[in-house]
């Protein structure tokens, strides 16, 4: 997803709220610095999904 | 015992899944199975007494004495399970950003700045996974090293002597050289005029276990290094044998250029059962430009990974190398700290404690003190009573011990090689040894014995040639049909 702003530094962000929200793709290909992969499992909740969206929309730009 | 899936009735169960809280996705009907997977069904009690019992058909370094020669079966301190298990190194992602994987980067350095110490050597890389992949990883950095001189074409001989351990000569062939046998001389050590006749301006290099897998010191060691750096090829330590020495003496002061270091036998990795192991290669200055990508650094702000290094051999495994391993190898040497050296002067001490007890009863090829195993051969009991080292070892189990490595080193017939460890006491020494002296009584009193051993273990003697040529590794569901399907 993209999300507005450098990734490493909304992961940065997400991080100090205690969500890890995916993987910054500016690492592996120039172009994509606005870009997360994000990955979600089946042990994850709904509320955890809820909160994922909830910092997410505190972080971005 | 009984197989899991004949433990099974339908429709039993030992847990249910926790609900999810998604709605369940609309799957495309052409994607459906039609029934469901042919799984065991047991109830967890049944479960749990299935696998405890498989435990008890293992035999590991927790249950009994494990003296099999060069795979250094040490005890493996539980606490370093314990912080391998911490949250912050066990849930880490190898994918993190550095800055938030700092600790595991630290680890990861300090580690070889540690292995740098222990090896008397410049730089490290903790990415191969095992002995045999450090070893095709020194010869690659090898190739790249002469490739970089200009001497790549020329240099296309590795020098490996015939106690090696197999892996050298196949990581030979597998790096493409070629490969220069030379022969051991009476006292157990490389035959030095041999070696002259073999190494020359074609030489790229040595491949060398010290103490060798006879357990013995190479007393040339100085005049082999000045043959080989002598005709500018280089020296790979094979660290399999590292416990011998470890804190005593360092392979780079031997004149060694390139060493792997097992961490899963000499810095207590539990090992046996097919990994994960560790295999760090450790290297002079001037083979650091080659070494792999990326190297784990420490930087004014903190530690990092370096990309940048343009004549790397590249990457030889995903990520940075075996982590767990790596933590454990750490908690294990900073345990010790400076007193490592008496983790190898007690290796030295059991085995030669055990050489002493058993010269008499076996025959002791080469008759020098020992390092941290001995190796014993039961020839004269084939010759006298056409009972093999086979045999023997087969006759300890049933006397409640792993085996030793038998028929190796090649050079020694009907061998016996015996790494007792420095973990172990003198009361289970003295057992083993007891365990030797009887079953060499018995060979000579009542050799039939041996021969059909082992008597007490859930399996007797094995056709192991049918063992590996008729593999039955999963169950035969073709003979067995599910109840269903009978029905």
């Amino acid at each position: 997803m993209r999300v507005g702003r450098d990734g490493r530094e909304v992961i940065r962000a997400a991080r100090a709220r205690g969500v890890h929200p995916g993987y910054s793709l500016g690492r592996d290909y120039p172009g994509l610095d606005d870009c997360l992969l994000v990955a979600l499992t089946e042990r994850r909740t709904v509320a955890d999904i809820e909160r994922l969206v909830e910092t997410l929309r505190e972080v971005a730009g | 015992m009984r197989l899991i899936y004949e433990r099974s009735r339908p429709g039993r169960r030992a847990g249910t899944l926790p609900r999810p809280d998604l709605p369940a996705p609309d799957l495309p009907a052409e994607l459906r199975r039609s029934r469901p997977p042919r799984l065991p069904e047991v109830s967890e009690p049944e479960l749990v007494r299935h696998f405890t019992e498989l435990t008890t058909r293992n035999f590991g370094v927790d249950t009994g004495f494990y003296p099999l020669g060069s795979c250094t079966m040490k005890y493996n301190p539980r606490v370093n399970e314990r912080l391998a298990l911490l949250p912050g190194f066990r849930d880490l992602h190898p994918l993190q950003e550095e800055e938030a994987a700092q600790g595991a980067l630290e680890l990861m350095w300090r580690l070889q700045e540690a292995l740098r110490e222990i090896c008397g050597l410049d730089a490290v890389s903790l990415q191969p996974a095992a002995g045999s992949q450090g070893e095709i990883t020194g010869l690659m950095l090898m190739r790249a090293y002469f490739a970089d001189r200009g001497e790549g074409e020329r240099r296309r001989r590795i020098v490996v002597p015939d106690t090696a351990h197999g892996t050298n000569p196949a990581s030979v062939t597998m790096a493409g050289y070629e490969l220069v046998e030379v022969s051991t001389d009476p006292r157990g050590n490389i035959d030095l005029d041999e070696l002259r006749g073999k190494v020359d301006e074609t030489t790229a290099g040595l491949m060398l276990t010290n103490p060798s897998t006879l357990g013995l010191f190479d007393e040339g060691i100085e005049e082999i290094e000045r043959i080989f750096h002598g005709a500018g090829a280089l020296m790979y330590y094979d660290g399999a044998n590292l416990n011998a020495v470890c804190g005593i003496v360092r392979p780079g002061d031997m004149g060694f250029d390139i060493v792997h270091v097992n961490l899963h036998k000499t810095f207590g990795q539990p090992h046996g059962g097919g990994g994960p192991g560790g295999g760090p290669i450790v290297v002079r200055e001037a083979l650091a430009p080659y070494l792999p990508v990326p190297a784990v650094v420490r930087r004014e702000d903190g530690f990092g990974l370096d990309y940048d290094r343009p004549k790397s051999i590249g990457r030889v495994r995903g990520f940075q190398g075996p982590f767990g391993v790596l933590v454990r190898s750490y908690a294990f040497i900073r345990s010790y700290g400076p007193r490592l050296r008496q983790m190898a002067e007690a290796a030295v001490l059991n085995a030669n404690y055990l050489l002493a007890l058993l010269k008499d009863d076996y025959e002791l090829p080469y008759a020098r003190l020992c390092m941290h195993e001995l190796v014993l051969s039961a020839r004269h009991l084939k010759r006298e009573r056409g009972v093999g080292a086979l045999d023997v070892a087969k006759r300890l189990m049933d006397y409640g011990f792993h085996p030793p490595t038998i028929y190796f080193p090649l050079v020694v017939p009907e061998a016996l090689m015996i790494e007792p460890t420095e973990t172990e006491t003198k009361e289970t020494l003295d057992a083993f040894v007891a365990a030797m002296r009887a079953i060499a009584r018995e060979a000579r009193e009542s050799p039939e014995l041996l021969k059909e051993a082992p008597h007490t273990r859930p399996v007797s003697r094995l056709d192991e040639a049918k063992a590996v040529k008729q593999l039955v590794v999963r169950y035969q569901f073709e003979e067995h049909p599910a109840p269903a399907e009978v029905a």
